[in-house]
């Protein structure tokens, strides 16, 4: 007799019995390639039925899910107020400055020229913090010396803005020291630290 | 889609609408619940542990995005397991799949290592199924899990993989020669 097939086999080993047809039978018996092959077949079978539904992943995966999930989700209200208003804040007092520039002619905003910003970076991050705090720094610095330069209620518009975006971002890290794994908080931080940087860089430069 | 019937505890209705509801304290213990489940199906269709870890995430965050399109006109447990699938396929679709392969002994990336607290009995026969499965090509394994395990028919597996029914028959062919081989050695 020739070799069994592999489905022929492999129904052989679902089926459970090889004496249903006597000449394979013998031939399983005899033939160590095709014998072999059947007890894979029957072990495999065996296998699959003994396989668990069930195998606990590898530690616990739920605190990352909950987090992407936090990430993904619309903020609070309470939570957006603070930098949307920063945002608006921003846009308001550079709209204020293409308006109203001391000596009557608007310049294109396009043109004033923006320092270069450092990136945005995790608030973890002290040497990153350290160096954005430098920059503002010599912003503010700058600013400061120009201040003379703007038209006096601009000049007070200003300093009113930065106080309000300087407690938007109090109430962002009051709620991130709640919170410090929440990653949306966080780079809610970052971001009202980025428009108060790119806030004084325009006044600076537009002053 | 199989019955499942380990999954269909007493509970999930209650906890789904809450989390329709936006509760995401009520999702836990629909991870509790499934999360062993997910993980096990993500394990056999990828062969890879570590991706399969990343994958339930993915899974979960993909329930949560989707629940609210999820009316009961079936169990809970049916529409999470397909929705499952659904994203292990998309993920190797898109060529997420990495290249490393579990080896049995591997600590980093051992699939079977969760799998040693089962009776030991047939923990053996376990292990090497599942590193079989591990070392299979992608369409042959795929075909071969949805098909063998998890009960799907031909032409579910057709619909879902976008394969022809004939080339899912192959794959399943070539899945259980290879696997005849690799469980007679």
């Amino acid at each position: 007799m020739t070799h069994l097939d592999d489905e022929t086999i492999y129904a052989l080993a679902v089926a459970g019995a090889t004496h249903s047809d006597a000449e394979r039978e013998v031939h399983l018996r005899t033939c160590d390639s095709c014998r072999a092959r059947w007890e894979g077949a029957v072990a495999l079978r065996r296998a699959v039925g003994v396989a668990p539904r069930t195998v606990d992943p590898p530690g616990n995966l739920w605190p990352s899910i909950r987090q992407s999930i936090e990430a993904r989700r619309p903020m609070p209200a309470a939570h957006r107020r603070g930098w949307g208003l920063a945002a608006a804040i921003l846009i308001a007092t550079a709209a204020a400055l293409v308006v109203v520039p001391r000596g009557g002619r608007a310049p294109d905003v396009r043109a004033i020229p923006m320092p270069a910003l450092p990136a945005v970076r995790a608030v973890t991050d002290s040497a990153a913090a350290a160096d954005d705090a430098r920059v503002e720094r010599e912003l503010l610095s700058e600013l400061e010396l120009r201040r003379g330069e703007l038209r006096p209620e601009t000049a007070a518009r200003v300093q009113d803005n930065l106080r309000t975006i300087d407690a938007a971002i109090a109430d962002v890290r009051t709620e991130v020291a709640r919170d410090p794994d929440n990653p949306a908080l966080r780079q809610m931080l970052v971001e009202a630290y980025a428009h108060k940087t790119d806030l004084v860089a325009l006044l600076a430069n537009a002053a | 889609v199989p019955p499942i019937a380990e999954t269909s505890a007493p509970g999930d209705a209650a906890l789904v609408r809450r989390v329709q509801g936006g509760d995401l304290d009520a999702f836990e213990p629909l991870y509790d619940r499934y999360g062993g489940r997910a993980y096990a199906l993500c394990l056999r269709l990828t062969g890879d542990a570590t991706q399969a870890a990343e994958l339930v995430q993915d899974v979960f965050v993909r329930v949560w995005e989707k629940i609210g399109s999820f009316r009961g006109d079936s169990a809970f447990s049916s529409w999470f397991h397909r929705l499952t699938v659904n994203v292990v396929l998309q993920a190797l679709r898109s060529g997420r799949r990495r290249d490393a392969r579990v080896v049995v002994g591997d600590i980093e990336s051992d699939p079977v290592g969760a799998l040693a607290s089962r009776p030991p009995t047939m923990t053996d026969v376990r292990l090497d199924l599942e590193a079989a499965l591990a070392r299979l090509p992608e369409g042959p394994r795929v075909v071969f899990v949805l098909h063998e395990i998890e009960g799907y028919s031909h032409d579910e597996i057709a619909a879902m993989t976008g394969r022809a029914a004939g080339t899912v028959r192959s794959q399943l062919w070539k899945a259980r020669q290879l696997l005849m081989t690799e469980m007679s050695r």
